[in-house]
């Protein structure tokens, strides 16, 4: 995910987006109704477009999680049928009308949750780290999580490079059947916790070498949280209309 | 008073029986550069991280000894006090980087010293200054080239005005203008008194060091003993004696605004065939771009006369060997042994010999290690195994992305024996090294040591042109 640099910087605060995340997940598992579910996906959407994040580039990312989707389909129609049966074999229904809507509303809730995240994952660790900070969260613990969240791309590129190591040992990863595929990333596991385990190590010692921790430290990473009219705008128009979604006002 | 003062320093890894460093004795005064030199495994990162204070907060370990700072135990130094005291800048320029900016980057020690935002960006501009990255104060540090980045991070360790700075093998991944851009930094900063630490893995000592020794079996010794083996010179063989191999055509890339190559006309031919540039000339894209892995925007590789990508990663991969500059990236299985099986597998289908991936081992001196997890090895073992799985492949050709980085002289000399024997199995390769200034300077350099152990025939990447040498 292309971060914003200091330039291009969104214009809401990151506490915004931090309360937008916690209410659009609190949303996310009150909704039960597949519509209201569909309707918040699309609530989420118009908000990322808000804050400049390019949406559908985004949802069209998520193509690669389609074979996962399906699978979420297929067991919960398989292990949670309810509802008029649709296809059934040998008397067993595999395919029914309140497991195809169950297994909708599931696939709606893990879309709406990485959306959510998306918001999250465009910032820059300092403007992370701040916005952690003036919500109460302890700068320890604080600068973890966007360090964590920086170190997501450097485990993405690894992974990305083994994947294309694996091809070019004459595995078409891509061609194999899904058990198999499943073996294949679940081997590349191992190395790469082992790898990022590593890579952990060196920058722990950088940043305690740059005085992380200390307690002579007042100022935070750059001035750049302050909640503005928008931001106290965006909260309370989404707070209110998902009360009222969910209430079916 | 004593800089920096280490007096019977032992320390042993939680997981190891023998310590790495052995009732090490070593003394800093003010503004005084020490060089130590050591093979890799030799300890100099743990010796580096000791010093610079942090060995117990990252490394689970027995320590004996003491390390004193200005008088005071390194161990007891409060974070604010530690940053004061001591920088360091590691091997890897791209694990330094932990903000979005490059002035953010350099400000970071600062704010953990509680600096107002006005002295921090006074400071911040003033170290810019010194590492000659004033223009870039806004750009992402990802955006920095591979000299850039180290001189950033350079900067960022110098920013709180430590005593001490310790450099774990600062320039392995720099080409020689990006070095001497870096040793002049240093050397600024020596004259104003700071005391410095390099540990390198090469004999290169820059002219400032005041002092030289050798990290040998845990312990320091005085001067380097170590003598590069002379590479031997064979009669290169003329580039158009060989048919070509990959055909390049007018071929074009850039990332976002970065014009990499611009057409790029030239073959490769079947032999040995190196391609010298600068840090950031885009070699390891040329390389992935022969592969296929990269598309490019305009023109098109050809391999044996076809485009590479129309072949598909898992066809080209099982005809052209292709070694990653870090091969962990590439070594996925749990044992040595089990990498080769896996590419053996893919190569013959269905059942495989273990005596045959043995004897891949054994081909590469690497048999007893059949039963090592891959990522436990040494630099030069990593990459023995991941050719040992691409031979596995059989393939007629090898690119080797930067093959010598992270290796250390006698590494590299087992190294070059290697693609040597893959030579004589009239295998092709292909390989890719940073500049160097001239062939004389393999004593101390690995890309000139190469060249001349190798004779190969020689192109060049600048300006996004290939071009004969």
């Amino acid at each position: 995910m292309e971060r914003s640099s200091q330039n291009e910087r969104s214009k809401f605060d990151v506490k915004t987006k931090f309360v937008l995340v916690i209410l659009g997940s609190v949303f996310t598992i009150l909704f039960t109704h597949p519509f209201k579910l569909l309707i918040l996906f699309f609530a989420i959407l118009c908000l990322l477009v808000i804050m400049d994040i390019k949406a559908f580039a985004v949802l069209f990312r998520f193509r690669r999680l389609l074979s996962i989707f399906l699978t979420l389909v297929v067991l919960q129609n398989l292990f949670s049928p309810s509802g008029k049966t649709l296809i059934a074999i040998a008397g067993h229904p595999v395919i029914s009308e309140g497991g195809l809507l169950k297994a909708f509303s599931g696939v709606l809730r893990v879309v709406n949750m990485l959306l959510l995240g998306v918001m999250i994952a465009v910032e820059s660790p300092e403007r992370i780290t701040a916005a952690l900070e003036e919500l109460g969260v302890p700068h320890k613990l604080a600068m973890m999580v966007s360090v964590a969240l920086l170190f997501l791309s450097v485990f993405r590129n690894e992974a990305m490079d083994m994947v294309t190591a694996l091809k070019l040992r004459g595995i078409d990863i891509d061609s194999e059947s899904l058990k198999r595929r499943l073996m294949l990333y679940f081997r590349l596991a191992f190395p790469l916790t082992i790898s990022a385990l590593r890579k952990a190590q060196t920058m722990a010692a950088i940043i305690e070498v740059r005085g992380f921790g200390s307690e002579l430290r007042q100022s935070k990473f750059s001035p750049f949280n302050n909640m503005k009219f928008w931001d106290v705008a965006l909260i309370s128009v989404f707070t209110i209309w998902g009360i009222a979604v969910w209430m079916g006002l | 008073m004593s800089l920096l003062k280490i007096e019977g320093l032992t320390f042993t890894y939680a997981h190891s029986d023998h310590p790495v460093l052995k009732r090490l004795n070593f003394q800093l005064e003010p503004g005084e550069c020490a060089f130590v030199f050591g093979l890799n495994g030799s300890g100099k990162s743990t010796f580096a991280l000791a010093a610079a204070g942090v060995l117990l907060k990252v490394a689970k370990g027995e320590l004996d000894g003491r390390i004193e700072l200005n008088g005071e135990s390194v161990f007891d130094l409060a974070p604010h006090k530690l940053v004061q005291n001591v920088g360091l800048v590691v091997q890897d320029p791209d694990l330094q980087a932990i903000s979005m900016t490059v002035a953010d980057e350099v400000a970071y020690p600062l704010k953990n010293l509680g600096f107002s935002d006005a002295r921090a960006k006074s400071r911040v501009s003033e170290v810019l200054e010194l590492v000659g990255l004033s223009g870039y104060a806004d750009l992402r540090p990802d955006r920095l080239s591979h000299g850039q980045k180290q001189l950033l991070a350079l900067g960022v360790a110098v920013a709180a005005r430590p005593k001490l700075l310790v450099l774990d093998e600062p320039t392995a991944y720099l080409d020689p203008e990006a070095e001497q851009n870096f040793w002049n930094v240093v050397q600024v900063l020596k004259n104003q008194g700071t005391g410095v630490v390099i540990m390198e893995s090469w004999p290169h000592v820059p002219e400032f060091a005041d002092s030289v020794y050798s990290l040998v079996d845990g312990k320091l010794i005085d001067g380097i003993e170590f003598r590069m083996p002379n590479p031997m010179a064979k009669q290169g063989i003329r580039l158009s004696d060989l048919r070509p191999v990959f055909d390049v055509e007018a071929l074009r890339f850039s990332w976002g605004d970065r014009i990499l190559l611009k057409n790029a006309n030239f073959t490769v031919p079947q032999g040995i065939t190196m391609l010298l540039g600068a840090n950031g000339s885009g070699k390891t894209t040329l390389t992935k771009l022969l592969m296929g892995i990269l598309r490019p925007q305009e023109g098109v590789v050809r391999f044996d006369g076809k485009p590479v990508w129309e072949l598909g990663l898992s066809v080209i991969g099982r005809r052209v060997g292709y070694l990653f500059q870090n091969p962990e990236r590439q070594l996925i299985c749990r044992s040595v042994l089990d990498e080769v099986m896996l590419s053996l597998r893919a190569a013959e289908g269905g059942a495989v010999s273990e005596d045959r991936a043995m004897e891949l081992l054994e081909y590469f001196g690497i048999q007893e290690l059949a039963d090592r997890f891959p990522l436990s090895l040494s630099a030069s073992e990593k990459k023995r195994a991941a050719l040992a799985s691409l031979l596995a492949l059989d393939p007629e050709f090898f690119v080797l992305d930067e093959p010598e980085s992270g290796l250390d002289p006698l590494q590299l000399a087992n190294f070059a024996n290697m693609l040597e024997r893959l030579a004589e199995m009239e295998k092709g390769i292909f390989l890719t090294t940073k500049n160097f200034r001239a062939p004389s300077d393999s004593q101390t350099n690995a890309s000139a040591w190469l060249q001349c152990r190798l004779s190969a025939n020689l192109l060049e990447l600048r300006d996004g042109k290939v071009i004969a040498k």
